[in-house]
């Protein structure tokens, strides 16, 4: 029912990410295989990022610019980078995440980063990005 | 071995993912460990990067990588016939970079030279910029996951 009303509403036009109207006030959605896939959405006072496979400069454009209309929008405490689908992640990345901390910090809000991979976490480790922005291996508090 | 191959594509942002794609299914003939594979991927990433934003900041034109496979070793070269450059330590050093307002991280190059072996730019105002890169793939691999 989500997905007809959605392509009825939004046929897919331009971009990877568009925005769809639903019950909740910010729900995203990504096209994969014909499919659309929520990903960005907010649960209490935490926007939830579900990331795509690649985050390179060719993404990393959109993704800002979804999240901090969704932040000025409404009120958030936290933004949450959900890693479970990305295997790539290069300093595009890391601009945009380092971007979304000081628009938090300026907040009074925070970021949080979950669920990546090893290759992910070298990057991380390597931009010295983990000294500003809370990881969590897991589960997110 | 020697296997040698050059892509050309349009500065388009798209091409990002073709061209690092690309570069690792070729370098895969030299038996690599995911590990190379992906220091390669965020490299090339990097470079091609570069040479579409900053290389062309105007209209689309032609990113050349040249990879040259000669037994453990992989050689690149990201090539823009773009603006060029004319401070390339500046533009190397880290956290620098030359367009804030595009919020990159300025990691770019300390990523290319963490990755790989051996970073050299060639650059100069008006004549483009080649980044060249080698990286040396180990042979004596461990089986992944011992």
């Amino acid at each position: 029912m989500r997905l007809l009303l959605i392509q009825k509403k939004n046929p897919v036009s331009e971009g990877l990410f568009q925005e769809i109207s639903w019950d909740s006030p910010f729900l995203y959605g990504i096209i994969i295989g014909g499919a659309i896939v929520e990903w960005m959405e907010m649960k209490g006072s935490r926007l939830v990022v579900s990331l795509p496979a690649e985050l390179d400069h060719h993404y990393t454009e959109d993704i800002r610019t979804e999240i901090d209309r969704a932040v000025s929008n409404q009120p958030v405490d936290e933004v949450e980078f959900d890693f479970t689908r990305t295997i790539f992640m290069d300093s595009a990345g890391i601009g945009m995440l380092i971007g979304r901390y000081k628009i938090m910090r300026a907040l009074n809000g925070r970021i949080i980063l979950s669920h990546m991979n090893r290759q992910i976490q070298r990057i991380l480790s390597l931009s010295g990005i983990q000294r500003y922005i809370q990881l969590d291996g897991e589960e997110a508090v | 071995m020697k296997n040698e191959m050059t892509l050309a594509f349009d500065s388009i942002s798209e091409n990002e993912g073709f061209a690092r794609v690309a570069v690792a299914a070729f370098v895969t003939q030299l038996d690599p460990t995911l590990e190379e594979v992906a220091d390669i991927r965020t490299a090339v990433s990097e470079a091609v990067t570069n040479a579409i934003i900053h290389g062309y900041p105007d209209g689309v034109h032609t990113v050349v990588v040249r990879a040259l496979l000669n037994d453990e070793t992989v050689e690149l070269w990201v090539t823009d016939e773009g603006v060029g450059m004319e401070d390339i330590k500046q533009a190397m050093e880290p956290l620098y970079t030359s367009r804030p307002e595009l919020e990159r991280s300025g990691m770019g190059f300390m990523f290319m030279e963490a990755f790989m072996d051996q970073v050299e730019v060639r650059s100069s105002p008006g004549a483009g910029t080649t980044v060249y890169m080698k990286k040396r793939i180990c042979k004596s691999h461990v089986q992944q996951g011992g």
